[in-house]
């Protein structure tokens, strides 16, 4: 070993890391190379009173070991204040976000999906009844009927419910509005008509998420729309702007269904 | 106030969490003296070193089920400090400090300064990067691969970078001294 190696090696030997055959190859040059030994002396001898001078003062952890038994004892709710500003912003951020994207974002999207629905109803009542675009309506007792008992056949009195205060239902058919089969009722009190659409054979999702798009004016047609849900059927309820109560039959509706 | 004595854990709770709280006691805590003083050379100050040490604690309770019994826990909990250290200067937007030794050194009336003083004034003239690992070798005992480790460089670099602090020390030392005697 020559005196290059020795310094190269010097962290290893003062840390006691150097292994056993490079020790004593280091020890024999040491006992040959005065130079070298009087280094790894002064090199030892410096780390010495460097390490007495550094734990002279030994610092005061009290404080810091009260307040961490503190904080490890404390239930989780009371380490909660001790986040910073910015990391309590943070998290109410992602709070706001995520209550925007499971609550505000579907109502957003309920919202539209309805108010298209309904402009789909108004025109469809338009088209039936004024363009009278279509020829599969039941008109007889019997038609009618049998299409009660296929499309509603849990609700026996459905029909006797739906009809508005002293109209009388003038024909039903099977229409579909955006994709979705709805049963439109036409009723009339007098020359007025009023159209009923309801979701056959099913358990509306309306219970927990009322129309929100209830009532609107159709103003291209001069009908008002008003949607609504009970917690076994929805639907949507057209008739002409000032002659049918569309939005309180709908009302009605909601509770009696 | 011993963490397996006075109620951290509700009646309830297992006596593995007793084990556990009374081990991190027994494993973790002694290394607070030394956590404090590598934090007062990193942080500076005094209230950011108490800071940083308290965190230090709470992240290694919080994850001490993933300390290998039987590893070197000072290590550890070192760095964790270090990380913490450096994540907190990131996010602040400051850079590790590196000193340029300063050319001229005050010095307090020989008299008046033991050699233990003179020692800890010598050091603080040493850059930043030269005090920290003298810092883990000499005063905390860390072998150069933990030392490494800590510092995220090369167990190479971390003994060249030990014998220039040494000589750095050694020379501001003698500079000092020499200074003294030309007072007198």
């Amino acid at each position: 070993m020559n005196c290059d190696t020795v310094y190269k090696i010097l962290p290893l030997y003062l840390s006691s890391e150097l292994p056993g055959e490079e020790r004593a190859a280091l020890e024999l040059h040491l006992r040959e190379c005065a130079p070298c030994a009087a280094r790894i002396r002064a090199e030892s001898d410096l780390d010495n009173a460097l390490r007495t001078a550094m734990l002279e003062e030994t610092p005061d952890v009290s404080a810091v070991l009260g307040r961490v038994h503190a904080r490890i004892a404390a239930p989780w709710w009371k380490r909660l204040p001790q986040l910073t500003v910015v990391r309590a912003a943070s998290v109410a951020a992602v709070l706001a976000l995520v209550m925007f994207v499971s609550i505000a974002l579907p109502r957003l999207y309920v919202h539209q999906s309805q108010r298209n629905m309904a402009l789909a109803a108004a025109s469809d009542h338009y088209q039936d009844l004024v363009l009278q675009r279509h020829p599969d309506w039941e008109r007889k007792p019997e038609e009618v009927a049998r299409f009660m008992q296929t499309q509603f056949p849990q609700r026996k009195n459905l029909l006797s419910s739906i009809t508005p205060e002293g109209a009388a239902l003038e024909k039903v058919r099977l229409c579909n509005l955006r994709g979705t089969e709805y049963a439109h009722f036409v009723f009339k009190t007098g020359a007025v008509e009023t159209s009923i659409f309801l979701l056959p054979n099913s358990v509306s999702s309306g219970a927990s998420r009322p129309y929100q798009a209830a009532h609107l004016r159709n103003a291209e047609y001069g009908l008002d729309v008003a949607g609504f849900s009970s917690p076994g059927l929805a639907g949507i309820v057209v008739g002409q702007h000032d002659s049918v109560p569309a939005a309180q039959i709908a009302d009605r509706l909601s509770t009696t269904l | 106030m011993g963490l397996g004595k006075v109620g951290f854990f509700p009646a309830h709770e297992s006596a593995m969490a007793e084990d556990r709280a009374s081990e991190f006691e027994n494993v973790a805590l002694p290394h607070a003296a030394g956590l404090l003083r590598y934090a007062l050379r990193l942080a500076g100050e005094k209230a950011r070193a108490e800071d940083l040490v308290q965190e230090t604690l709470f992240l290694a309770w919080r994850n001490f089920h993933q300390f290998e019994r039987g590893t070197n826990c000072k290590a550890w909990l070192f760095r964790i400090l270090t990380n913490l250290h450096y994540k907190r200067l990131r996010r602040s937007g400051q850079h590790p400090e590196v000193q340029v030794e300063e050319q001229e050194h005050t010095l307090a009336a020989p008299e008046k300064i033991s050699a233990s003083q003179e020692m800890r004034e010598a050091f603080a003239r040493l850059t930043s990067e030269h005090q920290q690992v003298l810092h883990l070798a000499v005063i905390e005992g860390f072998e150069i691969r933990e030392i490494a480790d800590l510092l995220q460089v090369p167990q190479g670099t971390v003994m060249s970078r030990l014998s220039r602090a040494r000589a750095s020390l050694r020379t501001v030392l003698q500079a000092r001294a020499m200074a003294a005697e030309g007072n007198l």
